[in-house]
């Protein structure tokens, strides 16, 4: 019996409607540009009809595949998926979730306030904990990041736009240079 | 019914009363020679945001400012390229950051169009002070030099008229930018249509008329100056109501019975409004004496800038932005871009 | 031949410029080397500071950091699976597996050796026919033909990469649907901005692909760490044999070919070049199934065609002011700095500045053959780092990579949801690089489609009377045709997700 995984069928699920918000969305700009008849919804709208096709032929390849294996009565091999522990997956949510946080603060506390502060974060979450080396990592790559961009390239980065974020930053640009 | 010819001459109407001056004698330096920092201000180098690339033209300026702007007070200035969305991206950006005087802008005439047409909520005239305008230049239509289907402006539009909206010509163009008025005016007014390409990086554009996928290119002479000096391309055309010395070959609008204001391309340096007094005196002093530093003044000359008074200080600018929001405002309310 | 002699006495008669040479060389090779940032990194940087330089040696420069930091972006894509800049990406589909093999000496050595002999033949040809190429190409090459090698150049990665065809052109159509973000090329209408005007400027490249490679790669050896199954990569010094080499020669001339006339073409350059050189190899390969499991020749065709497009980039950039690439743009705004507009004059005027940058180029692939060597010695070494303090060092240095290219922070939150997708995407089969490949092609593909259509006026049948533009578009439909075909046979070599990631 063809069959399909319930991972293919949310894949499937996930790319059509991704089409299908994509084309309404496109309404928005669907208007001709006066010196070009394709206007501004012209290409994306091909885009999408072919992301709803590739999607389609997604979907019948899969059911041909199991179809043929169910045919020839292959006993499906199932991956043996590894027990997943609660706690793993809620250490992995943090992992991705953690640099997002720190992408978010750069332009209201700055990244020389925040930039030490995620490293010993980041490292606490990977399992470091031996106290040396959670001060000392981060120490050492902040002093690199700031001898590499600040001292000897001089880029300009994030200070913050909030108070007392920008006057720290400042405060340490003039120190350092 | 509008015409596209009406709106052309509703637009020349809307602009009468407040016509650009464009004085030939170019700007005196009247500043003092030196000013006092007001409270140590600035005790660190300045950052400035400039809404475009590093190579094109806001890039070239700014660097030629800051050049200038560094020999004069002993202050450095970072650039920061934030390139995108025709400068509102930068601008954007600009606005986030706190009014303490630090953080100057580098902006264009695309300022006053993004917040006329509605794009951008910035009014430069208002929201931001005006330094200095440092540039202001005219537009021409150029053609390759060893074009054997016509060879100047009225061969040009016969040969065009002649291809039925086929001809091409490279431009930059948005919806209502300064590029695709002032053509928009040209053509109604001859009658004639060219189909217009839009090319947003330099290189390609040019390349597009040198290697012949195009048949005509609107710019900026300081833009293609290096064409023009090899000889690879000659204008037909000059934006200005009289030929400028340099252009003394090339027939101007009044020649060719053209009576629309044009369209400028000028390209200055802001700070935000709510900027301490004292700093703000002190920046307009600077910005406004750097432009007449030799060096800036050099960098000008190459690029075409001598031809025109390029010089505006901040009522000067103010005048200048206004008068300009009111034509674009003119002509977007004909084409229906905004209400 | 003489003005080769002068512009090598010019480069090396002065202190300064050899100083200039040697830093622009282990600047590109370190910034190429260290995940996280790349040469553009360092060339956006430094931008700002070439004018206190003479011309000639700022020009210079950035041609050296060209050559040594697409070497060096080899490096750290097969050591680590993050190519140094998107030229780089189809490096890792063999490098990385090598890696993990425990072969990673064997795959550092041939991308030095073939990095090296790529730019140098590319240097050559470039001094030999700079001025010819470039005026043929600046009239034969127009928006018809350029939209038709965008297309043929998806068509063709379309295939490569993912575990089904299918899955390979999801990937790609998703980077090209990224692309229309911000603003349309032709009325700067806004697309999907939603109201943001971050959004409006779009998806810039470089973040997302730091996002892509670097920290998606990060998650998922954290991940492993997380689960228990991670496994430190052995460190192993192994060069290949002049005989594994020798048996490559074929893939290695096809691959310079290749790289050369692709880096020709203006706006794609280097990352179409590689991508075709790999491809190239797996169609021609008599066992392609073996492609993306650890296969020398997939580095070696990849890095031969990357590098070859380094001299053929300049004939476009300095024969007519157009850029190929990120970095190549960068050094318009070098020579604009310094009141030069590259462009036929620069030949008549500039000549001794044209010949200094020919033979530092020539020169520096020379450097590379025996630096390379010894940077791999010690790059090498940065896999016995533990991993879990690498990784925020490569996180932040992607950071500030995706800050300094146009300093919005925003970018750098763009980098890590970007990371997070292709955690997810990469495990289910599909492509990074076809993802970040659309991306890249999807703005110049749309845009010179437009003017291609305004220019013939929506005639399909003058746009077909371009022979270059209809050769190009036939032969992708035909690779999509033949490719569509076998995949609903099922005879298409599946390729198993493990290896499929990258």
């Amino acid at each position: 019996m063809a069959r399909l995984s319930r991972s293919q069928i949310l894949e499937a699920a996930f790319w059509i409607g991704f089409a299908a918000l994509a084309y309404v969305f496109s309404y928005n700009f669907d208007r001709e540009i006066e010196i070009y008849r394709f206007g501004a919804s012209g290409w994306p709208r091909v885009v999408i009809l072919l992301i709803a096709l590739a999607a389609v032929c997604q979907i019948l390849q899969s059911l041909r595949e199991s179809r043929r294996n169910a045919r020839r009565a292959v006993v499906q091999i199932t991956e043996t998926v590894p027990e997943r522990k609660l706690e793993d997956s809620l250490r992995i949510t943090a992992v991705l979730g953690l640099p997002v946080l720190y992408a978010a603060l750069l332009d209201i506390s700055g990244f020389y306030f925040t930039t030490p502060i995620f490293i010993a974060a980041y490292l606490w979450l990977n399992g470091e904990r031996r106290l040396p080396w959670l001060i000392g990592v981060p120490v050492f790559i902040y002093a690199v990041l700031l001898t590499v961009f600040t001292k000897l390239l001089y880029i300009g980065l994030p200070t913050g736009y909030v108070r007392p974020f920008y006057d720290f930053s400042n405060w340490l640009l003039v120190l350092i240079k | 019914m509008v015409t596209r010819r009406d709106i052309g001459k509703l637009f020349a109407g809307a602009l009468l009363g407040a016509t650009l001056a464009l004085p030939a004698l170019a700007a005196e330096d009247k500043l003092p020679a030196s000013m006092d920092k007001p409270g140590g201000f600035p005790e660190r180098p300045l950052n400035m945001i400039v809404p475009y690339g590093p190579g094109g033209g806001s890039g070239q300026v700014s660097r030629a400012m800051i050049q200038a702007f560094t020999e004069l007070t002993g202050v450095g200035v970072n650039p920061d390229y934030k390139p995108g969305g025709s400068g509102i991206v930068g601008l954007g950006n600009y606005m986030a950051a706190p009014a303490d005087g630090y953080t100057v802008l580098e902006h264009i005439d695309d300022a006053t169009s993004a917040y006329v047409s509605g794009s951008s909520g910035v009014n430069p005239a208002s929201d931001l002070v005006p330094l200095v305008i440092s540039q202001i230049t005219f537009s021409q239509i150029y053609i390759r030099s060893d074009e054997d289907r016509f060879s100047d402006w009225a061969t040009f539009v016969a040969w065009a008229k002649a291809q039925d909206g086929k001809a091409t010509i490279a431009n930059v163009s948005r919806e209502g930018s300064m590029e695709r008025i002032n053509l928009k005016l040209v053509m109604d007014h001859f009658g004639f249509d060219l189909q217009q390409i839009s090319f947003d990086k330099g290189g390609p554009r040019y390349g597009a008329l040198k290697g012949g996928q195009v048949d005509a290119l609107f710019e900026q002479p300081g833009d293609v100056r290096g064409f023009l000096d090899s000889g690879d391309f000659k204008p037909i055309l000059t934006l200005l109501k009289e030929r400028p010395a340099a252009f003394a070959e090339v027939p101007a609008m009044g020649d060719v019975g053209l009576t629309f204001e044009p369209l400028m391309r000028f390209r200055g340096f802001y700070v935000k409004k709510g900027v301490p007094e004292d700093r703000l005196e002190w920046l307009q002093w600077a910005f406004q004496k750097a432009y007449f530093q030799p060096s800036y003044q050099a960098y000008n000359k190459t690029k075409f800038m001598d031809l025109i008074d390029s010089f505006r200080d901040t009522a000067g600018a103010v005048e200048l932005i206004n008068q300009t929001a009111e034509g674009y405002k003119a002509v977007y309310k004909e084409m229906g871009l905004i209400k | 031949m003489e003005d080769f002699l002068q512009g090598t006495l010019t480069l090396f008669g002065n202190p300064t410029s050899v100083m200039i040479f040697v830093g622009g060389l282990l600047g590109g090779m370190l910034f190429g080397a260290v995940p996280g940032i790349s040469m553009l990194t360092l060339a956006a940087i430094i931008l700002p500071f070439t004018g206190n330089l003479t011309a000639s040696d700022a020009i210079m420069l950035y041609s050296v950091i060209y050559c040594a930091g697409v070497f060096g972006g080899a490096i750290t894509a097969i050591l680590f699976n993050i190519p140094g800049a998107p030229e780089n990406a189809p490096t890792a589909f063999d490098g990385y597996p090598m890696t993990c093999k425990g072969q990673a000496g064997k795959a550092v050595g041939a991308a030095v050796l073939c990095s090296a002999f790529g730019g140098t033949c590319s240097a050559l040809l470039m001094m030999a026919a700079t001025a010819t190429i470039a005026d043929w190409a600046i009239s034969a090459l127009g928006p018809p033909e350029i939209f038709a090698l965008v297309f043929f150049g998806l068509a063709v990665a379309s295939s490569v990469g993912a575990s089904t065809l299918w899955k390979g052109w999801l990937s790609v159509l998703l980077g090209l649907m990224v692309a229309t973000v911000g603003m349309d090329p032709v009325g700067g209408l806004r697309r999907y901005d939603f109201g943001f005007t971050y959004l409006l400027a779009g998806i810039h490249f470089i973040p997302t692909i730091l996002g892509f490679f670097a920290v998606s790669e990060v998650f998922v050896q954290l991940e492993k760490r997380v689960r228990g199954t991670y496994e430190a990569p052995k460190v192993n010094l192994d060069f290949p044999s002049f005989l594994e080499f020798w048996k490559l020669k074929l893939a290695v001339v096809r691959s310079v070919v290749i790289g050369f006339f692709a880096g020709i073409l203006p706006g794609i350059g280097a990352v179409l070049a590689a991508f075709m050189g790999y491809n190239e190899a797996v169609r021609w390969s008599k066992t392609p199934e073996k492609f993306g499991t650890g296969e020398l020749e997939g580095v070696v065709s990849s890095e031969t065609a990357n590098n070859a497009a380094t001299g053929a980039a300049m004939i476009p950039l300095l024969a007519l002011g157009l850029p190929g690439g990120a970095l190549t743009a960068m050094m318009i705004g070098v020579f604009q700095i310094h009141g030069i507009e590259a462009g036929p004059l620069v030949f008549i005027n500039s000549k001794d500045l044209v010949w200094v940058v020919f033979s530092a180029m020539f020169f520096a692939n020379i450097s590379i053959f025996f630096l390379g060597w010894l940077q791999t010695k010690t790059v090498v070494h940065l896999l016995r780092v533990p991993f879990h303090f690498l990784a925020p060092a490569i996180l932040l240095f992607g950071s500030v990579g995706a800050y300094a290219v146009r300093g919005l922070a925003l970018d750098v939150l763009v980098m890590f949801a970007a990371g997070i997708l292709a955690f997810f995407l990469r495990r289910s089969g599909y492509s990074v690089a076809g993802i970040v490949l659309g991306l890249i092609l999807g703005k110049i593909g749309e845009q010179n489609f437009a003017q291609a259509m305004q220019m013939v006026h929506y005639d399909p049948v003058a746009f077909m009377g371009r022979p270059i533009a209809a050769l190009l578009l036939v032969g992708g439909a035909l690779t999509i045709a033949v490719n569509v075909v076998k995949a609903f046979r099922g005879t298409r070599a599946s390729v198993d997700d493990e290896t499929a990631e990258a």
